[in-house]
């Protein structure tokens, strides 16, 4: 199976060389077509970043970044255009991601007016359809932007990534500006949207309940490092990640009955400027030894598919709860 | 609703406008009066600006001539309505080329940074260098005191100011946002500077381009009044200036005092319009309350 896109050992560092900010280090990841890979991590560790690395939106300072078997690394934004069509995103603030002095209807009629030689009438015709595919009704289209509610922005946007049937979706934490009511029809949509398109999605997210709706697999990333991936099955079920579990841990249960087992961590994050040499939770990590400052543990397949970077695993005592 | 649009629209934001504006509501009203003289010129004179009538040199103002006449007989009242129309003349095409060379080099400057922002914007800041009067007394003694040559030079000098303006608009709008989704949808980068950059990053130059005109206005007067620009007896205020000057210690002050009044008065026009324009165009420098 050919993947969508990869990532080989990317490394992404902003700011100049002495005291650049790493927002990512040493990430493999690869997409596969069809399948909708979750992206979970808290603030600053580097989603947003990676998910734009995967389009090229930004160039990595470090690895390779290829999309259907093409190095587009180093490609320039000329070329990188012909293929701005086979891939899309969709932003986490629908009010800013949309030009204000647009019409609804040329900002969905865009990417076909960029990619695909249509007539004017058939691009409306498509326009059209698209609108109604992400339940925006006719009479919006000739609206402005700031006429419409963040959760019909949200479907603009995504009308927008789905315009040219691409191959790879990025969604960056698309749900998380919205209304709760709002989001759970934005995710009705997704999931319908994935069934129509067989588009390859990476869903990035801090929330964990989303991701058990949605994903297939997902990936972990703590301060700018991947530090587990897997079946979005077993990750979310059995999670081997010390840091993973305690993230999985303070989310809140729909079911009041549920008694939450929270697993509360003291220490601060280390500054990404000048990273610990050992594992970057070890500051936080209740089961943290002394060998876990010094090495950095390497990313080991623990069951199929499903791989951690903890030194802990191996021996079984990665578990902050040990099992009922 | 089309009344609305048509009629009572622009009556309410004037109203709008003195009331949260006076100055800016005087300006306008200065702006209004002069653009009338500009337009029904031959309406509100009986006289021929350029006719020359050696039957009634240097009358002062009152009786048959308002203003009085200057040395050629020519009336001094129907010369400065007719002053109004080379004003306006050059003011305007020199703020549209001063627009079209600036805008788009903000943009580009803007959103490309590096070497081209380097390049083209300390170029701009050379200019900005000489003081811009020395600038066109240079260049339009080189190259000939003709209407067109002042526009374009007038438009050149300008052109830095809606430059920086535009590429600051662009500097606070191309990281994330739309601008970053309109790249990700594929746009050429004509399309994104043009179509979804202009739109957005326009207002501040919008806002002062009635104050550049007023500094147009005030550059080219300067320029005729030494001699430099239109020459007389074209009826030109600055030129006008220059010919009233001659007969001021005489005490013949009419020929060269209304013109010099007309010129303050739609400078001044100007800058309180431009003054009321960048505050409601430019929700930052809005007051609160």
């Amino acid at each position: 199976m050919t993947a969508i896109a990869e990532l080989r050992g990317l490394g992404m560092r902003f700011g100049p060389m002495a005291q650049g900010v790493h927002a990512l280090q040493d990430i493999d990841l690869t997409v596969r077509p069809g399948e909708i890979l979750g992206l979970v991590g808290e603030s600053g560790s580097g989603k947003s970043t990676l998910g734009r690395c995967l389009l090229r939106l930004l160039a990595p300072t470090a690895g390779t970044v290829r999309f259907e078997g093409d190095d587009i690394t180093a490609w320039p934004e000329r070329r990188l255009r012909r293929l701005r069509s086979a891939m899309s995103m969709v932003f986490q603030d629908p009010w800013s991601a949309l030009n204000p002095r647009m019409r609804i209807r040329a900002l969905i009629e865009e990417p076909l007016l960029l990619h695909c030689a249509l007539s004017a009438a058939e691009r409306r015709a498509r326009g059209e359809a698209l609108a109604t595919a992400v339940r925006i009704s006719p009479d919006q289209l000739d609206r402005m932007p700031g006429e419409l509610s963040g959760g019909q922005l949200q479907r603009v946007c995504i009308a927008r990534a789905i315009a040219t049937n691409p191959r790879l979706i990025v969604l960056d934490e698309p749900t998380s500006s919205l209304d709760l009511s709002v989001r759970a029809g934005i995710l009705d949509l997704l999931a319908e949207l994935r069934a129509s398109t067989g588009s390859a999605m990476v869903f990035i997210t801090h929330d964990l309940a989303t991701l058990r709706l949605i994903a297939d697999r997902v990936a972990v990333l703590y301060l700018g490092r991947i530090i587990e991936e897997g079946p979005a099955g077993r990750v979310l079920a059995d999670p081997l990640h010390p840091y993973t579990q305690a993230l999985l841990s303070a989310h809140l249960s729909a079911d009041p009955a549920e008694r939450s087992r929270r697993i509360r961590l003291q220490g601060e994050i280390p500054s990404p400027i000048n990273r610990p040499p050992g594992c970057s939770f070890a500051t936080r990590c209740p089961l943290a030894e002394p060998r876990c400052n010094a090495v950095q543990p390497p990313l080991l397949e623990q069951e199929p598919g499903h791989i951690a970077a903890c030194l802990r695993v191996p021996e079984g005592s990665n578990r902050l709860v040990p099992p009922p | 609703m089309i009344a609305t649009m048509l009629g009572f629209a622009p009556l309410a934001r004037a109203r709008g406008l003195s009331r949260r504006s006076p100055m800016a509501a005087i300006g306008v009203l200065i702006l209004a009066l002069f653009v009338i003289a500009a337009l029904f010129e031959p309406l509100l004179t009986q006289y021929d600006p350029v006719a020359a009538d050696t039957t009634a040199l240097m009358k002062p103002p009152g009786g048959a001539h308002l203003f009085g006449t200057d040395a050629n007989g020519m009336d001094v009242y129907a010369r400065v309505l007719r002053g109004t129309r080379y004003a306006f003349g050059i003011a305007i095409p020199a703020v549209l080329v001063a627009m079209l060379i600036g805008v788009p080099v903000g943009l580009l400057t803007g959103y490309l940074g590096g070497w081209t922002d380097e390049v083209l914007m300390r170029g701009f800041d050379a200019m900005r260098v000489f003081p811009s009067i020395i600038l066109a007394l240079a260049v339009v003694s080189a190259a000939g005191p003709s209407l067109v040559n002042v526009v374009i030079v007038l438009g050149v000098l300008d052109a830095p100011v809606f430059a920086r303006l535009v590429r600051s608009e662009v500097l606070a709008l191309r990281s994330g946002g739309f601008v970053e989704s309109a790249v990700a949808a594929g746009n050429t980068l004509p399309r994104l500077l043009f179509v979804h950059l202009m739109p957005n990053a326009l207002a501040g130059a919008m806002a002062q381009s009635a104050v550049r005109a007023a500094w147009a206005v005030r550059i080219s007067t300067t320029l005729a009044f030494l001699g430099l620009g239109i020459q007389p007896p074209t009826p030109e205020w600055g030129a006008m200036i220059r010919q009233g000057a001659e007969y001021m210690v005489t005490g013949q002050w009419w020929v060269g005092v209304f013109p010099g009044i007309a010129l303050i008065l739609l400078s001044l026009g100007l800058n309180l319009a431009g003054d009321g324009l960048s505050e409601l165009l430019d929700p930052r420098q809005r007051k609160a309350g």
